[in-house]
This record gives C-alpha cells, structure tokens and sequence, in this order.
C-alpha cells in the first residue's frame, strides 16, 4: 500500500471507524485518540498491508488499541453498568433502547454485533479481528441478540 | 498453550464465569488472574451482579449453531429465539426457514417477537464525523511534487484561458474595424486623420466610412463564382465607394498574414462587384504594412481591396488573412501626400 492509498483508507474508513469506537466507549477524545493510534499503527506496517486488507486491519487494530485503553485508564463500561444499574424504561423509540441495551452488553459481544451490523461482515471476518474462531462469534452475536431482546422487552411497547 | 491477555481474557472470563472454562484454558486463565488481581476484582463483581437479563438467556449450544445441519431440531418455545435470530442472521437454510414461517403461522402470538427480533440491528450513525484526518494522513516529497504540479497546471490553464480570451478580444476588435467605407467627398477639416500624429492633421482627412450590408457582400459573392476572382469572405475584403474624383491613398492599418500573397487594390467603373476589376496597384504581404499608396480616381467608382494568396499553397490550405481596417486618407488639395505613409 503506497501512500495515497494509505490516504484513501483515512478518507474512506476513518469515520465507520471511529463511529464504531464511540458506539462502544462514548467517548469521543478517547474515540480519536484510538482511531488516530490505529492509523499510525497501519502507518507502520503500510508496506506489507494491503489497500484491500487496511479496513479490517484497522477495526482490528482499533478495537484491540481501545481495549488496552480501557483497561489503562479503568474505563470499564461493564463497571460502569454496575455503578449504573437502574434500568430506565421510558425511552421514545425502539433505535434509543437499542442503544441502552447495547451499552449493557459485554464488551466483546458488542463489538461482535457492532461489526455484523455496521459492516456486515462474516463470522469469520469477525473473528478475525477480535481474535476469536468463527463459532465463538456465532455465538456472543447471538447472545448479544437474545439480550438485548430481552431488555426491550415485550413487543406491545414498539409495534 | 494459549496465550491470555488484556486484549482477550475475556473471552475466556465469560466462559470461567458460566463454569465453562476447563483443562488447560482454565489453568492459563488461573494464571492471568494471578498477574492480574484487579481483573479478578472485576470478574468477582460481574459474576456477583450478572446482568439480570442475560442470566435469563437460555445456554446455547455452541455445536449446534455451528452447522445448519444440527438446527434440525424442532422448533419449539425453548428454542424457538434462537431459530428467530439464525433467520436474521442468514444462517439458515430455506427448509429451515419454511419451518419457522409455519412455526409462526401455528402460533401467531410469536410473530411479534419474531418482528422484534428482525429489528434488532444496530445502524451506523454517519453524523459521527472523525475530525482529524488530516493529522493522520501522511505527506511525501512525492505528494509535494503532485500537488506542485497541479498548481502549475492550473496557473497554466489559467494563463492559458486569459491569452485565449484576450486573443479573442482582440481579433474581435480587429474584425470589428473591417469595413467597407462610402466616400462622400466632404471634408471635415476638424477631424482628425493620423490619431497622435500631429505631422499630418493638416493635410489630410480620415473618410467617413460606412459598413457594408451582407447583401452586398453576398451579391458580391455570388458573381465571384463565374470569375477567376476568389470568392471573398466577410473578413477578406475592405469595399471604398467613391461618389466624386478624388485622390486618395491606402494603408492596411493591421496586416497580420500568415501566408503569402498580394493585396490587390481594384477600381471599377460599375457599381457591380466582381467584374470588369482593373488593379490599380497590387501590394506584396507580409511587408504590406510598410507600403502605401496614393491613387487618383477621377469619378465616380468603386474601390475595392482583395486579398490573393500564393496560390501554390492556397491549393492546400486556405488561410483567412486580416487585412484590418483599409484606411482611406483623402489629400486636402487633391495632391499627393508624401509624408502619410
């Protein structure tokens, strides 16, 4: 990858994934901070990374790259639930309670079903670049599914 | 042995909370949670304070999700959530996918959870913008030379575009200043006839002058074709209609020719064009701008200027050639005058 493709990947990817940071830590100077980490990560390997491969390359990196981050600076969304556990159900639309549930679901199985849904990508994509075989992205996706089902709740609220 | 880190451990943390983790998965997670007490601390209160609604998941079996074959079970109310969910996901096969449809169809009470289910799909939020892709994007020596030619290429088209319409401009003020002129023999004494040459403003006059209609020049034309005479262009020619005997001298005022060739200047007895010319005198291009001439007409007649090119090269390749505004300077007295030209 030469470097317009490098600025190719910056035009083209750096929003889905910064999008796909904020989505899960809600913050957006940490979200930066990490998307920008990404790149200069990718910057570093941009000889033996290729334009096709630099988009998962990228979630992978920034995923994992955020994960660290969290752990440094003791962002555990889980804790934070924890510290939070009121469950308030007076949201307006279906699209809110979906954000709520998906602020409560386990790290790895929210960017699990972030990356199904956003970029539609395999189970075997997935597992790429979280690091976990294809069968075990089947599953937190579908457990991720039947939790925030499950938090919604029944169907008379929304249809 | 794996190996078990802060970008993964919890991978296996879910699993050793449900009791899941064995043999060496579980003695390598023991390990890391030796090294690191604070995740232990973390795993103790979310074992402690599992999320209500996902201890109310049902166990999925992982082995039965990772073939469509092994969904063949029946569909009934314990799995019929997770049938729901490999629907929307696309896991399934089109049998399978008939049997839920029927499913649904025999209880109707679980369509909206099916509908639910089907919404139940994150969309990207693409007002979420990353503001600093220029701090990440990276530049070369290579980007600066291509951006330092696209500024040059565009200084050039930019250049390029104002000399063509400046040319434009130009020809279009040359072309307006092609015209044929009617003498009408008065003298306006307070008209200036060289602009900015005061050697002459004394013994000559600039002729009032008047354009010629496209009929005319089309009238023209049309007899040009049964003459050896060049069939003239609106642009070729400058026309002097003389109603009186007067002298007069001529002078392409602008002669930019691109070829060779002569300016003949015609008199004509009639008041058709194209017949019966008489050359009163032929002026040899490109020097033509340095000659002029003083020609006596005795009555009434018509003076015409046209343009014959070296026709050796005109055979290939017509040229249009300006030949200006032909001034046409009338002597105060009648006599010639030296010092115009």
């Amino acid at each position: 990858m030469d470097v317009f493709e490098y600025n190719r990947c910056v035009d083209r990817f750096s929003d889905r994934i910064y999008g796909y940071i904020v989505k899960q830590i809600r913050d957006s100077d940490t979200a930066k901070d990490i998307v920008q980490e990404a790149y200069t990560k990718l910057w570093v390997k941009v000889d033996s990374v290729s334009f096709e491969a630099a988009k998962s390359y990228l979630y992978k990196t920034a995923y994992h790259t955020m994960i660290d981050l969290i752990r440094k600076r003791k962002f555990e969304t889980t804790m934070e639930f924890v510290s939070h556990p009121e469950i308030n159900h007076s949201y307006s639309d279906l699209k809110e309670q979906l954000e709520t549930g998906l602020r409560r679901l386990p790290e790895i199985q929210r960017a699990a079903i972030l990356l199904r849904d956003y970029e539609g990508y395999s189970y075997n994509e997935i597992g790429e670049i979280l690091d976990l075989n294809p069968s075990q992205v089947k599953v937190y996706i579908y457990r991720a599914r039947l939790a925030l089902k499950k938090f919604i709740g029944s169907m008379e609220m929304f249809l | 042995m794996k190996n078990i880190g802060l970008y993964n451990y919890e991978v296996y943390a879910l699993d050793f909370i449900e009791g899941k983790l064995s043999g060496d998965d579980l003695l390598v997670f023991e390990l890391f949670l030796e090294k690191n007490p604070e995740i232990r601390d973390e795993i103790a209160i979310i074992s402690a304070e599992q999320f209500d609604f996902e201890n109310d998941i049902e166990f999925i079996d992982k082995s039965y999700l990772k073939k469509e074959a092994m969904l063949s079970d029946e569909i009934n109310s314990d799995n019929y959530q997770s049938y729901f969910i490999a629907y929307l996901e696309g896991d399934l096969s089109k049998k399978t996918k008939l049997a839920i449809i029927k499913y649904i169809g025999q209880f109707p009470e679980k369509k909206k959870e099916f509908e639910l289910i089907s919404n139940l799909r994150f969309v990207p939020d693409h007002s979420l913008r990353f503001l600093n892709k220029r701090q990440v994007k990276k530049t070369t020596p290579l980007t600066f030379l291509y951006q330092g030619l696209r500024i040059a290429a565009s200084v050039i088209i930019i250049l390029g575009m104002a000399w063509f319409f400046y040319q434009l401009n130009t020809r279009k003020v040359q072309y307006s200043k092609r015209r044929s002129f009617v003498i009408d023999n008065q003298v306006n004494e307070n008209k200036p006839v060289f602009p900015g040459n005061k050697g002459v403003k004394d013994k000559s006059q600039i002729i009032d002058s008047k354009i010629i209609t496209p009929d005319l020049i089309k009238k023209r034309n049309s007899m040009a074709v049964n003459t050896r005479l060049p069939r003239f262009e609106n642009n070729d020619t400058n026309r002097i209609k003389l109603k009186n005997p007067v002298s007069i001298a001529f002078k392409p005022a602008v002669f930019i020719p691109k070829t060779k060739g002569e300016l003949h200047v015609v008199y004509q007895k009639s008041n058709e064009w194209g017949v019966n010319d008489e050359t009163i005198f032929k002026l040899k291009f490109p020097k033509l701008l340095k000659k002029g001439k003083i020609v006596n007409i005795e009555h009434e007649s018509n003076i015409l200027a046209r343009v014959n090119y070296n026709q050796k090269k005109e055979k290939r390749k017509k040229t249009y050639v300006s030949i200006g505004p032909l001034k046409v300077y009338k002597t105060k007295n009648g006599n010639e005058t030296s010092n115009k030209f």
